[in-house]
């Protein structure tokens, strides 16, 4: 380096290392930027049929009826969106677009989710009190142990940086178009607990 | 008396020669370019992420079916950015670090480059980084989704020419992006290109002076890195920063 110029530099650098910093945590889900609300609906009621019996018989009756449940409400939609790099006030360094969207919508009780806590619901601990305070009844044809159940198959996938392995969670399918049980679309039941709260988060 | 002034000839076209020679390698070692360096010192400033929207209300009655449309802008775990001010002087020293003079730098031109590599970066055999060495950097970066890798992210080829070292990079001859300014995309300032030297991607920025950013702050340069994609990752993964000045 005799006789060579030198640089000496110093470099201020900010460091907006907006993405992960040196003690680096996983992104936790977020809240939606917007939600526009397409419709909401119900089952309409059937009418009543009338069936003629003759008096002095005995006329044995087939009934199938369809009863919408009162302890279950159901959200399907698209949802749109990008992925960015951005820091405390949202301002955004860079955006990529999302052609085809992947990941989880997630649906709490709570609005203040303890993501690093997030783990499979735990039935024998805690179901008889999850659906008492739904008003459910254990033998409820329509209940929650009778909707979600572990061996269902569901895809592994993350929260928050931890893992779920395929299958460990209760889950259930939805129906597709053809009334038949979708192989796309799973809901998963995790659970956040303190000591005084049980928050139930479905997937 | 004739061959002693011929003799007197050759020696003074040799010893021009010599000085010829002496001047030209004098001033050959006076220009040789000079590769990027670490910086001396690095003040860390801010390090800080997005914040989480919160979660939406909704409010149905049992039996009821709602159908919504989402929209999401979420934070991207893959990448991370740097940001901030470049000041420098030029000097002259010898190698144990003795100034004979030195010069201030009342504007600030040249590059930053950032680079996984902890070892020596071969300057000399630096070229732009192309799809293949791109998508290779993609395996070892664990990033596979389409929309965020780092060959899709890489997708411009608009930038200015500038050297690294010695090398000449030509304009618009390397996978380029411009990072935002007050929080739009734009694709004047801030042009950050990948390079490879043969084993290694190293990105680079060419320098502004106190220019316009993401956040409508002034600095001197802005760029992206990609991160591990592994999902859950917590780690971080370390990047070596390079200043070229003067070029």
């Amino acid at each position: 380096m005799n006789g060579l110029k030198r640089f000496f530099v110093y470099v201020f650098v900010l460091a907006f290392i907006l993405s992960l910093g040196v003690f680096a945590s996983a992104i936790t889900p977020s809240g939606a930027s917007t939600i526009v609300s397409v419709s909401n609906s119900t089952a309409p009621t059937t009418s009543p049929t009338s069936q003629e019996a003759i008096a002095g018989n005995v006329s044995e009756i087939s009934i199938e009826g369809v009863s919408t449940t009162q302890s279950w409400q159901g959200y399907f939609g698209n949802v749109t969106g990008a992925i960015r790099l951005a820091d405390a006030s949202a301002n955004v360094m860079y955006n990529w677009s999302i052609a085809n969207p992947s990941g989880e919508v997630y649906a709490s009780t709570s609005n203040s989710v303890a993501w690093g806590s997030i783990a499979c619901f735990d039935w024998a601990t805690n179901g008889v009190a999850l659906e008492t305070s739904y008003g459910i009844g254990a033998d409820d044809a329509d209940g929650v142990n009778e909707t979600f159940a572990t061996g269902n198959g569901h895809d592994e996938f993350y929260t928050a940086g931890t893992q779920f392995t395929s299958g460990t969670c209760m889950s259930t399918k939805v129906y597709d178009e053809l009334r038949m049980t979708s192989r796309c679309l799973y809901l998963k039941m995790g659970t956040e607990q303190t000591l005084q709260q049980l928050r139930i988060t479905f997937t | 008396m004739n061959r002693m002034k011929r003799n007197t000839v050759k020696k003074k076209r040799e010893v021009i020669f010599l000085l010829a020679l002496l001047g030209v390698t004098l001033f050959s070692m006076g220009v040789l370019a000079v590769d990027p360096v670490g910086p001396d010192s690095v003040s860390l400033g801010s390090n800080e992420t997005g914040v989480s929207a919160s979660a939406y209300t909704l409010n149905i009655s049992g039996g009821y079916i709602q159908k919504l449309n989402l929209t999401a802008n979420v934070q991207d775990p893959r990448w991370k950015a740097f940001v901030g001010e470049v000041f420098g002087t030029f000097s002259l020293d010898d190698a144990s670090g003795s100034t004979i003079y030195d010069w201030s730098l009342s504007t600030v031109t040249g590059n930053v480059y950032a680079t996984r590599q902890s070892g020596s970066v071969s300057w000399s055999s630096i070229v732009c980084a192309n799809t293949t060495t791109l998508e290779e950097e993609n395996v070892a970066m664990n990033h596979t989704n389409v929309d965020d890798n780092i060959t899709a992210t890489f997708s411009g080829s608009t930038h200015d020419a500038f050297y690294v070292g010695g090398v000449q990079i030509t304009a618009n001859s390397c996978p380029t992006l411009n990072t935002y300014v007050n929080n739009a995309t734009q694709d004047v300032t801030f042009e950050e290109m990948s390079l490879y030297d043969g084993s290694n991607i190293i990105y680079s920025t060419i320098l502004e002076q106190d220019s316009t950013g993401y956040d409508g702050g002034s600095y001197d340069f802005q760029m992206i890195v990609p991160e591990k994609g592994i999902p859950g990752y917590s780690g971080a993964t370390a990047y070596y920063l390079y200043v070229e000045l003067g070029t």
